[in-house]
């Protein structure tokens, strides 16, 4: 699974938990000139429930692993989480 | 129609693009050739507003007919959408005879340059000059710059007029955009377009006025002879502008592109017709990377160095970090220079550190020069083609000549499309821009519109948006220049920097001593240095710096006026250009205390001193540099300064002599006498003893005018010598802390040769020598003192 924060971050720094997992990322702000802030990448298995909390701005979503879907898509937007899922790697430009 | 030849690539020998099959201007569908006459003729009264006076609008005093014709004499047929300006609709019948009230093309560049008096030169007489005031007025250099860019025609009119003003001194720059309102034509090739001003950046009063005026004008001949651009509105008293025509483009801008060894075959043309997926109506024709930038209204031209970097060149991992391309920029592109600079590196590579899915980056946001370079990845995403696209290899080669643009595009200070409204923490919109998440232009990502990829495709015709071509032809420069203003800032905005730095040249401005300290009465003496800080070696006039008809000094006393200097001698001479190598300096120096009218350093206080240098095709501008005169130090030096700070004396001092205005003379005999310790007595002195170095031509007007006689007074140079080695060399450092190295040792060289003339080879090659010590004491440059020694040697 990997974990594409794109749009909207600035010194962001978010929280991952599923399961066991809990890791917390180094401050993000998103690269203006290919719109992505950041990629983590997680070994997770298919069904499982991941959350995503943003202390700061109060924003937590539980997003569900689709093997079929590996690539999430976070952006920021309007001041809440806005998650995509895709079976083709996203790419920058 | 144009053949249509697969999309251009480059293999990994670096063969050439094959030459790019384009079509003409003139039957492309987005080119807008001109337009057509209004059965309306405009009644010119009607235009002014209440209380706006154009009443000057007709008196033109100059015609310029030699201003070449945008384009030449056009006659493109109209093209069936003209954006925005209604215009009568036309057949597209490119045969049809000329309609007698047709206006061809006018958009693109235009410049304001102030008339500029050359100054008669004052004629080289043996001996010293005889001084003369110089007839008036001089203006030495354009003082005012304006451009003015015209966008209401050829590819994707923006309607738009933008001007800039930059003013040399005090050092101001003003920017506005109009919104066309009209655009008329009147008569063959007789266009008056009228626009709104909408947008204003830097000093308002430079530009006044709410409205604009550009007009372009038949004179003889068929094509435009003409173009006038006038302010006015809002009450203000119209100003107008003669035009002179410089570019159908709006600025030049040059692409460098280099490739990593491990690129592979990269695309830098693309045939619009190579991939099934496009609008049905795109016309088929084989664009170039400088193609797209053409239209996009800059003179775009690719640079013959075509670098193949070492892959080794990425560190061991093979891969690129942003770092490690900046490192390769500063090394592989022949133009890398950390200022601004119209000009981009473009670097094939194939991956980045980040991985496959970067397919490219503008990756030069660090340093303090941003957008100078952007790199395409051909291993990367942008090779992974859409399950079941109809035609794979055509996809990737569309692919990599997109993210080639995009990435330019970048360069350009252009944010991506869904981007265009953000501001603060990032950086700002250059205006309150709308994002465009459905725009079909190279700054968006296909995947991004509603309905995806297909129906980004379906509808992209190679271009850039509305809103993106505005701010690349019509933002204030800085904003949209390479290495200008930071990435993301002024899509953003910082301190107008116009004039910095974007030449070939630098201008330093430097006492030349050790503190920029000055007695009262001391004269001020400055030196200039001009340095070749271009990538080539330059030709020019050797002695421009010493001739004082190209360069101008502005003296400002702090919470005073500013005042210009104007030099009193301007030498005439063949003119002979030097080979200035890069890195290789001009020298020049001038006492800036004195000039046509007097004196402009005449009381204590702090001054403000800034030069400009006329190169004729660019103004070069020097460091402002500070100074301080102190305030008399003693009773004689205010009694005298009355008498002192007079024209006369400015001009004896100036001209290092001038025996016929004998009441100058006798107050510098008196500074000489009662202010010795001051350094002016060094100046009063030689000044005074120069002339009798050699016979010296007067004009004595006896009677009158009608009985005017050149007299002669004869040489008188050993005494006059003696008072001048006692004046120099006395207290060496003093003399020449005070008149700059430069003139110092002219003077000195003077004497010698003077000592020389006169029989006394003994006296001259002892001065000589005693001028080498000081010039070695003193740590002055080597070719001098090797010169200097050069001349001893003969006369041994
Ligand atoms: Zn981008």
């Amino acid at each position: 699974m990997e974990f594409h924060f794109t749009d909207g971050f600035f010194d962001d720094v978010l929280q991952l938990i599923a399961g066991d997992l809990n890791l917390t990322t180094d401050p993000m702000t998103t690269r203006m000139q290919t719109g992505l802030a950041h990629v983590e990448t997680l070994h997770l298995t298919e069904g499982k429930e991941v959350t995503l909390i943003s202390e700061n701005r109060h924003l937590k979503t539980t997003i569900t692993v689709d093997a079929a879907k590996p690539y999430v898509i976070v952006a920021l937007v309007d001041g809440a989480f806005e998650i995509a899922a895709t079976a083709q790697m996203p790419g920058y430009l | 129609m144009a053949k249509t030849p697969k999309s251009g690539s480059s293999g990994a020998s670096g063969d050439a693009n094959e030459d790019p099959v384009l079509i003409p201007d003139d039957e492309h569908p987005d080119f807008v050739g001109g337009t057509i006459a209004e059965d309306e003729v405009v009644d010119e009264v009607a235009l002014g507003g209440e209380g706006d006076d154009l009443s000057g609008f007709d008196d033109f005093d100059e015609i310029d007919e030699f201003t070449p014709a945008p384009g030449g004499p056009s006659l493109p047929r109209i093209p069936p959408h003209v954006p925005r300006i209604p215009r009568l609709p036309v057949p597209r019948q490119p045969w049809r005879p000329v309609p007698i009230r047709f206006c061809g093309a006018v958009s693109g560049k235009y410049r304001y340059r102030p008339p500029v008096f050359v100054p008669r030169p004052v004629p080289i007489q043996p001996g010293p000059i005889v001084p003369r005031p110089i007839p008036g007025p001089i203006i030495p250099i354009n003082l005012l710059q304006i451009n003015v860019r015209v966008d209401v025609d050829r590819y994707y009119p923006q309607s738009r007029i933008s001007i800039e003003v930059n003013r040399l001194f005090p050092r101001a720059s003003a920017h506005v955009i109009a919104e066309v309102t009209s655009d008329r034509c009147t008569g063959l090739n007789n266009r008056t377009i009228d626009a709104n001003i909408v947008y204003r950046d830097g000093t308002n009063s430079l530009i006044p006025g709410t409205k604009v005026r550009f007009r372009a004008q038949r004179t003889t001949g068929f094509g435009y002879g003409k173009y006038t651009l006038t302010l006015w509105g809002g009450g203000i008293t119209a100003r107008n502008y003669n035009l002179s025509f410089e570019s159908k483009y709006f600025d030049p801008v040059e692409f460098e592109v280099d490739r990593v060894a491990n690129a592979g075959n990269i695309v830098t043309a693309y045939n619009t017709a190579d991939h099934p997926r496009r609008p049905a109506n795109l016309p088929n024709e084989v664009l170039s990377l400088a193609t797209v930038f053409q239209r996009a209204g800059f003179d775009a031209k690719m640079s013959p160095n075509q670098t193949v970097i070492p892959t080794s060149g990425a560190g061991a991992n093979g891969t690129w970090s942003d770092t490690e391309m900046h490192n390769a920029m500063v090394t592989y592109w022949s133009r890398f220079a950390n200022r601004p600079k119209w000009a981009m590196w473009v670097l094939y590579a194939a991956r980045h550190d980040r991985g496959r899915g970067l397919g490219g980056v503008m990756f030069d946001d660090i340093g303090p020069n941003h957008r100078q370079g952007t790199a395409i990845f051909t291993d990367s995403f942008i090779q992974d083609v859409t399950p079941g696209d109809p035609d794979p290899a055509g996809f990737r080669r569309r692919n990599q000549f997109w993210t080639a643009v995009h990435e330019m595009g970048h360069g350009f200070n252009l944010a991506h499309s869904w981007q265009k409204s953000l501001g603060a923490p990032y950086g700002n919109p250059w205006i309150p821009l709308a994002n465009e998440p459905e725009a079909r232009s190279f700054m968006n990502y296909p995947r991004r519109v509603a309905g995806g990829e297909n129906a980004f495709w379906n509808n992209f015709r190679f271009r850039f948006s509305d809103d993106e071509l505005i701010f690349m032809r019509h933002a204030p420069r800085r904003f949209v220049q390479m290495g200008n203003d930071d990435w993301f800032e002024n899509h953003g905005f910082e301190a107008p920097s116009e004039l910095d730095h974007t030449g070939d040249w630098s201008l330093e401005l430097r006492p030349n001593r050790a503190n920029n300290s000055y007695r009262f009465l001391e004269p001020v003496s400055m030196e200039l240095k001009m340095t070749n800080t271009g990538d080539q070696t330059a030709h020019v006039e050797g002695d421009m710096l010493r001739d004082g008809r190209h360069i101008t000094v502005f003296i400002q006393r702090e919470g005073g006026e500013t005042k210009q200097w104007r030099p009193m001698i301007t030498s005439c001479h063949e003119t002979h250009e030097d080979a200035v190598d890069v890195g290789e300096s001009l020298y020049g120096a001038h006492v800036i205390s004195t000039s046509t009218d007097g004196w402009l350093i005449d009381e204590a206080g702090f001054y403000k001193v800034q030069a400009a240098v006329d190169m004729g095709d660019q103004i070069v501008v020097s460091n402002v540099m500070r100074l301080y005169v102190s305030p008399p130090q003693a009773e004689a030096e205010a009694a005298v300064a009355p008498d002192y700070f007079t024209e006369d004396v400015a001009r004896v001092v100036a001209f290092n002599g001038a025996p016929e205005l004998s009441a100058a003379e006798d107050v510098l005999r008196q500074v000489a006498e009662t202010c010795a310790d001051n350094p002016a007595a060094k100046h009063a002195q030689v000044a005074l003893t120069n002339p009798n170095l050699r016979n010296f031509k007067v004009l004595d007007a006896g009677a009158g005018r009608d009985d005017l006689k050149i007299k002669t007074q004869n040489a008188k140079v050993s005494t006059a010598a003696k008072a001048q080695t006692k004046a120099l060399l006395d207290d060496p450092n003093g003399a020449a802390d005070t008149m700059g190295h430069i003139s110092f040792f002219d003077q000195l060289r003077s004497v010698a040769e003077a000592m020389e003339d006169h029989g006394d080879d003994k006296g001259a090659v002892a001065l000589m020598k005693k001028t080498i010590k000081v010039m070695k004491d003193r740590g002055i440059i080597q070719r001098v003192i090797d010169n200097a020694e050069a001349r001893l040697e003969r006369r041994k």
